[in-house]
């Protein structure tokens, strides 16, 4: 394998895959590495294989990422599937994991496009067997066909849960109810961002039809609900809730959660990018330029990865990376980058326009992270809220130190799970904002691998010219 | 910050080497202040290997030796104090460590070094507590996990021993602020004054004042000392580690460089790199780490790495610590070494009598900073 | 706690969980079949206390889904998919063994 590429993506999203159909367009040499069997990202999840019946039920949105893999299996990038990135250098050279056997590459340039994830949310019971992500039923569903089997209750906040209801409807999964977080007050900051978002009606209408479909459906839909709660010895039996006048418990087999979407930062952080803190959205994000350019140089990130705009814009963003590359790597004339530039910015704006406003409606809410001292932060350490609010009253003031006081952020997920939840409590205990700490640093390797397969990584350095 | 702003001593530096001190000092009864900035580079506290340990010290320095042997042995009593007082086990395993040696060269090296050790001790009529084992001697002491065939012997030392360090630096800042002492976080120091008999100090948390203060703050002493025009003859060493996952029992003893935690992971070390103030890890190094890890136990292939870092170790030129009053500042004292877990006990117990006007301990009478000529 | 949509006939495989044999179909991750066609509700336990805990992110975050995949432990199940004759285990507490 050629192991020194022009560009090597992380991420086969809409982002990877539209920066390597672009930059394989200017001739480069482009490499994506992804962590999945086939190219989709979890938009696009497992697309190539769709049943007619699962490109039905989750309509054109899922059903789009068609023809952007086709244009990447044509577009002459090189692809490797079921490869696990554990690191990567500011020099631009990557460790990655693929049946069994490590190796380092590199590339001129990095593309880090590895989407977003589910904001993760710690609440009492969240770690019962039975307590999963909507986006995960969702990822599951796209994946394997699996639809959950007995009845479901649905809560939190933001478009991905009305969209999951959607499909769980049509899929004819029993829902027992759909407990919304969303704070009442939300539409009053919101309104102000409306205009803007009313240059794309389009976005707007999906939403409203995804409300008028669930109250169509019948199903119990709680508004305004404060708190929840999973309930069970051994997995889940029993949801509780709070709305604004009284408590209720409904037995449930799974509850899906669902508090917004968040970057992921695994490689933004291990390699050390300068990280922001969106205080609307309320999580991390790396810094970047108009083309996901970092302060590394060569070392971009696209995508959700970069800031979370959604699926489509995601494609752009992929695309403004793959042409600032091709701009540098002289394959692209000045004036030719900068027409493609404008009208793929251009495209990426006309798609932002309604994201104030959708961001500013399903703003978290204020007590998301009020967690009871009992409840687990860390799942992995199990580090409870108690354990880190102990920590901090012993003078503790920052995320990294109260990983090595109290283990919270230490296992197997480095704090992929609970690096937002301890940043939240440690601001609100200290009265601090956010934007003031730092996130927890997440270690190489990003994922876990054997010592013998470490022992025999095939290193750069070792090739014999 | 009315209540911060007067105290008898302020210790500056919140790890290991202040904690111990500043807990000896609130102990004695002294009104402390201990500030901890936090530091963009993993700090040697948070980093560190956490043994115990004291058959590698001070070769040429009998004293350091001694010093060493000491702290070591008053570990177990320091350990069952600060577990009664904070109720934190800091998993503290002392009588048996290991320096494993991999080949014949590493074996003839280490026997050599320990004959040095021997040699020396027995010119001050004092034992030196360490042996040399064979192969098979160290598959006795490690019971039934097999080592691999490369593995020639290693010394031994019926006293050495490790700790888990970010418990000991939890328990000892616990007991610190029970015994009334008040630690403050994410505090900067930006300026140091002297004036009437007392340290002034300008910091990001505001205005200090203590009539002494004591520099514990690993390389952070560097500008500290230098806020008094004196230069700190500190060396830089990077150390790389790994980490494993969880698993079950295998290992009672303390390697050098391999050691299982009490919660079952595997720390794998560690590297000695001079490439100055920066704490990045490189994969060269982690492949090295693991290769050795399954030549000393094959067994290992299947563990899984969740983590690999590197910390700063702060050295000298000789090796020794450096526990001083700075010149023209009385009641100013500086204090720096690499070896602040082994050596937490002596911290807590020696220095602060000391630090609070007592005489200087004979023990500690060369660790000066004169000796730099600086 | 789920189940297949399609009522289509897929290709199968043959796959063995805890020992027992499970036909499933081809093309779905391990974690997929553990808490579907297996009817577990559980794929790992807790290794500090022990308590059972099933996959929550089906996207390789959160590492619930850590199984032991043809001998080697800790493989993210939810992205990984079955195999003719593969074996999978559930993690007990500690995974790992030295020996």
């Amino acid at each position: 394998m050629d192991r020194v590429r022009d560009v090597i993506i992380i991420g086969a999203g809409p982002a990877g895959l539209s920066a390597a159909v672009t930059a394989s367009g200017y001739g480069l040499d482009v490499l994506v590495l992804d962590e999945q069997p086939s190219p989709g990202g979890q938009l696009y999840r497992n697309i190539e294989r769709a049943k007619e019946d699962t490109l039905k039920t989750l309509g054109s949105d899922y059903s789009n990422g068609l023809a952007l893999v086709e244009k990447f299996r044509k577009s002459g990038a090189a692809y490797i599937g079921n490869a696990i990135v554990w690191r990567i250098d500011p020099n631009c050279n990557i460790c990655f994991s693929a049946a069994g056997q490590s190796a380092e590459i590199s590339g001129k340039n990095i593309i880090i496009a590895i989407g977003a994830t589910e904001r993760p949310v710690p609440f009492s019971g969240w770690t019962l067997p039975g307590v999963m992500g909507a986006g995960a039923v969702d990822a599951n569903f796209k994946s394997s066909g699996s639809i959950p089997d007995g009845p479901v209750v649905l809560a939190g906040s933001g478009p991905l849960l009305l969209s999951v209801v959607g499909h769980m409807v049509s899929l004819g999964v029993e829902i027992s109810a759909v407990l919304d977080t969303t704070p009442r007050g939300n539409i009053f900051s919101a309104l102000p961002l409306l205009p803007g978002a009313l240059r794309r009606t389009d976005y707007l209408l999906k939403g409203v039809g995804m409300l008028l479909n669930l109250k169509r459906s019948g199903i119990n839909y709680f508004k305004g609900i404060t708190d929840y709660k999973a309930n069970g010895s051994d997995c889940l039996e029993t949801v509780t809730f709070k709305t604004k006048n009284s408590s209720q418990q409904i037995d449930a087999e799974l509850l899906l959660v669902h508090e917004g979407i968040i970057p992921r930062c695994d490689f933004s952080q291990q390699i050390g990018l300068k990280h922001l803190w969106d205080p609307v959205q309320r999580y991390w994000y790396p810094e970047t330029n108009e083309f996901g350019g970092t302060g590394m140089n060569g070392i971009y990130v696209a995508g959700d990865g970069a800031f979370v705009h959604g699926g489509i814009p995601a494609a752009f963003k992929g695309s403004l990376a793959a042409l600032d590359i091709a701009g540098k790597l002289n394959v692209l004339l000045p004036a030719q980058k900068t027409g493609d530039v404008v009208m793929t910015a251009k495209r990426l704006l006309s798609e932002l326009a309604p994201r104030p406003f959708v961001d500013a409606l399903y703003k978290p809410r204020m007590n998301l992270y009020n967690i009871n001292d009992e409840t687990l932060v860390c799942r992995c350490e199990e580090i409870t809220a108690g354990d880190i609010r102990q920590a901090i009253r012993g003078g503790s003031r920052e995320p990294n130190e109260i990983k090595t006081i109290t283990r919270c952020g230490m296992g197997h997920c480095q704090g992929r799970m609970c690096g937002i939840a301890l940043t939240e409590i440690i601001a609100e205990n200290l009265k601090l904002d956010p934007a003031d700490l730092r996130p927890l640093h997440i270690r190489p390797p990003v994922r876990n691998i054997s010592l013998a397969e470490l022992s025999r990584v095939a290193l750069l350095k070792d090739e014999t010219p | 910050m009315e209540d911060h702003n007067r105290f008898d001593v302020c210790v500056i530096g919140g790890g290991l080497m202040g904690s111990a001190v500043a807990l000896g000092l609130v102990r004695s009864g002294a009104r402390v202040l201990m500030v901890d900035k936090i530091s963009r580079l993993q700090t040697a506290s948070k980093g560190n290997f956490g043994l115990v340990w004291s058959q590698s010290k001070g070769s040429g320095n009998r004293d350091y030796s001694r010093f060493s042997e000491k702290a070591v042995l008053d570990f177990t009593d320091f350990a069952l104090w600060l577990e009664e007082e904070s109720g934190i086990d800091i998993e503290l395993r002392l009588g048996a460590g290991l320096i494993l040696c991999i080949g014949d060269r590493e074996l003839a090296a280490r026997t050599e070094s320990i004959k040095k050790f021997h040699h020396e001790a027995e010119l001050h009529g004092e034992r030196h507590p360490s042996i040399m084992v064979n192969q098979q001697e160290v598959q006795k002491l490690v019971g039934k996990t097999a080592l691999g065939e490369e593995v020639s012997g290693g010394s031994f030392s019926s006293v050495d021993g490790d700790v888990n360090p970010l418990l000991l630096l939890k328990a000892m800042r616990r007991i610190f602020i029970k015994l009334g002492g008040v630690f403050l976080g994410g505090c900067l120091v930006n300026g140091i004054k002297r004036r009437n008999r007392s340290y002034h100090l300008e910091t990001s948390s505001g205005k200090i004042v203590a009539a002494k203060i004591v520099l514990a703050a690993g390389f952070g002493n560097i500008p500290l000392i230098g806020m008094m025009g004196e230069k700190l003859p500190l060396i830089v060493q990077k150390g790389q580690l790994l980490v494993t996952e969880r698993v079950k029992p295998f290992l009672s003893l303390p390697f050098s460089c391999l050691r299982q935690t009490g919660c079952g992971s595997v720390i794998i070390g560690y590297t000695q790199e001079n490439t100055g103030f920066e704490t990045g890890t490189t994969v060269s190094a982690a492949v090295q780490l693991a290769q050795r890890a399954v030549r000393i136990f094959p067994g290992l292939r299947h563990i899984r790495v969740v983590r690999s870092w590197a910390s700063l170790r702060i050295m000298t030129e000789d090796d020794l610590p450096i526990y001083d009053e700075i010149n023209g500042y009385p009641g100013c004292y500086v204090l720096a070494t690499h070896s602040c877990v082994t050596l937490a006990s002596l911290h807590m117990s020696l220095l602060p009598s000391w630090i609070l006007g007592g005489k200087r301990p004979d023990i500690i009478r060369k660790f000066k900073l004169e000796r730099f000529n600086v | 706690m789920f189940k297949q949509y399609s009522q289509q006939i897929d290709k199968t495989v043959t796959i063995e969980f805890e020992g027992t044999p499970l036909t499933v179909p081809a093309t779905i991750t391990v974690a997929a079949a553990v808490i579907g066609p297996a009817g577990q509700k559980h794929t790992r336990l807790s290794p500090v206390n022990g308590k059972k805990r099933a996959p929550y992110c089906f996207m390789g975050v959160c590492h619930e889904c850590l199984m032991e995949i043809d001998g080697i432990p800790d493989q993210q199940a939810c992205i990984i998919e079955v195999k003719e004759g593969m074996k999978i285990r559930r993690q007990t507490s500690l995974p790992g063994d030295v020996e």
